[in-house]
């Protein structure tokens, strides 16, 4: 059995659907269209976690995958999730998902907040008023989910549903439903038929009708008649109008309130109050910023890293005369690539590790507590100025830990300018991949003032996003439909269960790709830098990688590290950013000497703060131009983002240099 | 006659929306699925971010939008 999870924006579906599968989840394409599924296994089969979305008929990218997965999915039935707290908005999905004739079961989540706010819901006649089972739960004591679980065992035909929508409604529903197909299934039929007066235009591309411009004529014509006759403004509000009644009706019977007291709402609004303040909320927000910085790399991270980098010294030593036992040879090939190759770039990376999980925690966390949607409102004037809105704001927060979810993450945005303005200065956030970029070249030339001058990355990347996106809105991004609507959710203490849960999942996808990087990316590098034109090298300076890190040295030497060493480690960087770091130990001759080795190559601390920028700002790893390719579906897009990044970069390291070295 | 929008509204003051006409198409369904639509009984929360968006609450639902949207969204003056 399959089943689709659907539901609102922020109801608790990612909560239910963690607490009902009980193993995690791949990731999938949905049919037709190459956009990641989560699918989970429960009890009785698949459940599959669709985003959330106000109305099937879509207004922004991740609301039309809904419609897609409803007719071209392949599944058993659907879970409707709906918080119960917002009874009357979420309602309007479900009537549209009632519609749809396929089985369903509606999950009552929040019933816990909804008691406490003093009043209750009778799952019964709400059960027999829209003939499917309704099941009452929450996500937060858990309670309930084991009955939606039994109830999906075998949820069978489903009693056909229906509204009536006026005279003049259902007379253009009947002529559409002439020209369908296949005219056997009624209740999909009149389903279509209603999307399409609604204007849902997505669903056109779905399906055949036997006439196209018959059906535009139906509706223009039901539209005029709906005006003339002063029914309402529009044929979508018409719609709307006669759904709510029916919304109305049925939360008056089966609605009961025995205290009016609203605590939940009183002090939402007096939190508020000090987090969406104009001066001290932007503190407030800054402070959040820089707790979480000084938590991941001044506070905790640090010890930790720390820790770990000295288990490495521990094992190598280990790994060495182990491998000695084997029969490898002192200052043989083999011991060579796994001690000087693999294992220090393995390590390179690895101590940073906790830092990573630290900072996809307190994300997580932020993000549980409804946090960001103040952030959203408190920075949209700020963004709008930019040519941005409000919502880019959780895309680029979520670039710290990762530009790959980040650029997912845009699909919220509804403006298609605005999505891709964001889209394109995402890279410039500095994720965690770069991290050890910094701790490295930091704890080498910055010894004393490593949180600020990692600090200071941030910062620069920060700045530079917003410029470019000025800049990019001046010129080719101009005319944003510039809209902005935004559903405030109540404050919620995030369960530990899913902040744990999603900080292990992007964790582990770290560890996983970064490992098969890294363990492919230093075999690779270490043949390269072993072997020359002419058989083993006798010096690094022979090496094939040398020829290629010779070739592109000219172009980085106004920026301050025109060798061939720094060159090469930044075209291995393309594969993923934590390779850089791999690359330079690799390169500079393993753990015990790179130190030395970088500072003598380098030279100066301003060289080397030159190379950290542009590092962070040169090129989106390979995985991200992959998304932006997917999620934009134009090479052009991403060849422009590939190439902008670079001259943005180059332009940015160049200043530095070219500044700093008058001072030094 | 001058017609009341949102904008014009005191905080804490309810009242009916009559009219959307003024909005684009794009964003007026946009609202709509948000529960913001002639009839809905409307209550303007504050101001924030130096008036430039408004909270108001429909249906127990806490919506942000923006003064520009906010003067399109024609109410009864009571």
């Amino acid at each position: 059995m399959r089943y689709l999870l659907i539901g609102n924006p922020n109801v608790g579906k990612s909560s239910i659907f963690n607490l009902m599968s009980e193993s995690y989840a791949h990731v999938g394409n949905y049919g037709g269209i190459t956009v990641e599924k989560k699918i989970g296994q429960f009890k009785f089969g698949e459940l599959i976690d669709l985003p959330g979305t106000y109305s099937v008929s879509p207004s922004s990218e991740d609301e039309g995958i809904v419609t897609n997965s409803l007719i071209h999915e392949n599944y058993d039935g659907i879970v409707n999730i709906v918080d119960s707290t917002h009874l009357k908005r979420n309602l309007h999905l479900s009537i549209q998902l009632l519609e749809f004739g396929r089985p369903i079961v509606m999950a009552l989540n929040m019933m816990d907040e909804l008691n406490h706010s003093g009043k209750k819901i009778d799952i019964k006649k709400l059960s027999k008023k829209l003939k499917c089972h309704v099941v009452g739960l929450s996500a937060r004591t858990k309670e309930g989910i084991f009955d939606l679980v039994q109830q999906l065992e075998n949820v069978g035909e489903k009693e056909s549903f229906q509204l009536y929508y006026g005279k003049i409604i259902e007379e253009a529903i009947e002529q559409l439903m002439g020209l369908m197909k296949n005219p056997k299934n009624k209740a999909l039929n009149r389903w279509l038929a209603i999307q399409i007066l609604e204007g849902n235009h997505a669903i056109l591309e779905h399906i055949e009708v036997n006439n196209p411009l018959q059906v535009e004529l139906i509706v223009k014509k039901c539209e005029a008649a709906i005006i003339q006759n002063k029914v309402a403004f529009s044929l979508k509000g018409a719609i709307f109008n006669y759904r709510r009644d029916f919304i109305n009706n049925l939360y008056n019977e089966c609605l009961t309130t025995f205290t009016s007291l609203n605590k939940t709402k009183l002090v939402n609004q007096r939190i508020d109050r000090w987090i969406t303040h104009p001066i001290i909320g932007f503190f407030i927000f800054l402070f959040v910023m820089f707790s979480i910085y000084f938590l991941t790399f001044d506070f905790l991270g640090n010890y930790i890293s720390d820790a770990i980098g000295q288990l490495f010294e521990q094992i190598i030593p280990l790994a060495k005369s182990f491998l000695q036992i084997l029969g490898a040879k002192e200052d043989g090939i083999l011991m060579n690539l796994i001690i000087d190759g693999v294992l220090a770039g393995m390590s390179g990376v690895l101590v940073f590790v906790p830092q990573i999980g630290i900072l996809f925690l307190l994300l997580a966390i932020i993000e549980g507590t409804g946090y960001m949607t103040r952030v959203a409102m408190m920075l949209d004037t700020l963004l709008s100025k930019f040519g941005l809105n409000g919502k880019s704001i959780v895309p680029l927060v979520t670039g710290i830990g990762c530009n790959v979810p980040a650029i997912m993450a845009t699909r919220t945005i509804a403006d298609k300018k605005e999505r891709l303005l964001t889209i394109l200065i995402i890279p410039f956030m500095s994720c965690s991949a770069r991290i050890p970029v910094y701790g490295l070249l930091a704890s080498i030339f910055f010894e004393k003032h490593r949180a600020i001058v990692i600090l200071s990355m941030y910062i620069i990347g920060t700045v530079v996003a917003l410029a470019s996106a000025k800049i990019l809105s001046l010129s080719i991004f101009k005319n944003t439909s510039n809209q902005f609507v935004l559903e405030i959710p109540p404050y919620r203490i995030p369960s530990g269960r899913n902040v744990f849960r999603q900080t292990k999942l992007m964790l582990m996808d770290f560890i996983e790709k970064a490992g098969k990087f890294i363990l492919l990316g230093t075999i690779v590098l270490w043949f390269l830098q072993y072997m020359g034109p002419d058989g083993i090298a006798q010096t690094n300076d022979t090496s094939f990688l040398a020829y290629i890190g010779n070739f592109f040295a000219p172009l980085f030497q106004p920026l301050g590290f025109g060798t061939w060493k720094a060159a090469s480690s930044l075209i291995v960087g393309f594969l993923a950013k934590e390779l850089i770091v791999t690359s330079m130990i690799v390169i500079y001759g393993g753990e015990s000497v790179y130190a030395q080795a970088i500072t003598t190559s380098f030279m100066t601390g301003i060289s080397a703060y030159s190379f950290m920028v542009f590092s962070l700002l040169y090129l989106p790893c390979l995985a991200t131009v992959g998304v932006i390719h997917q999620e934009t579906k134009s090479l052009r897009f991403t060849l422009f983002a590939v190439g902008f990044t670079f001259i943005i970069a180059y332009i940015v390291s160049f200043i530095i240099y070219q500044v700093g070295i008058l001072f030094i | 006659m001058q017609y009341k929008s949102i904008r014009d509204m005191q905080i804490g003051e309810e009242s009916k929306i009559i009219d959307m006409t003024n909005m684009n198409n794009i964003v007026r369904h946009r609202f709509l699925d948000l529960g913001i639509a002639p009839d809905a009984q409307v209550r303007l929360i504050k101001r924030i971010n130096f008036n430039q968006l408004y909270i108001i609450e429909i249906d127990d639902v806490e919506i942000c939008i923006r003064q520009k949207d906010a003067k399109n969204i024609i109410i009864q003056d009571n």
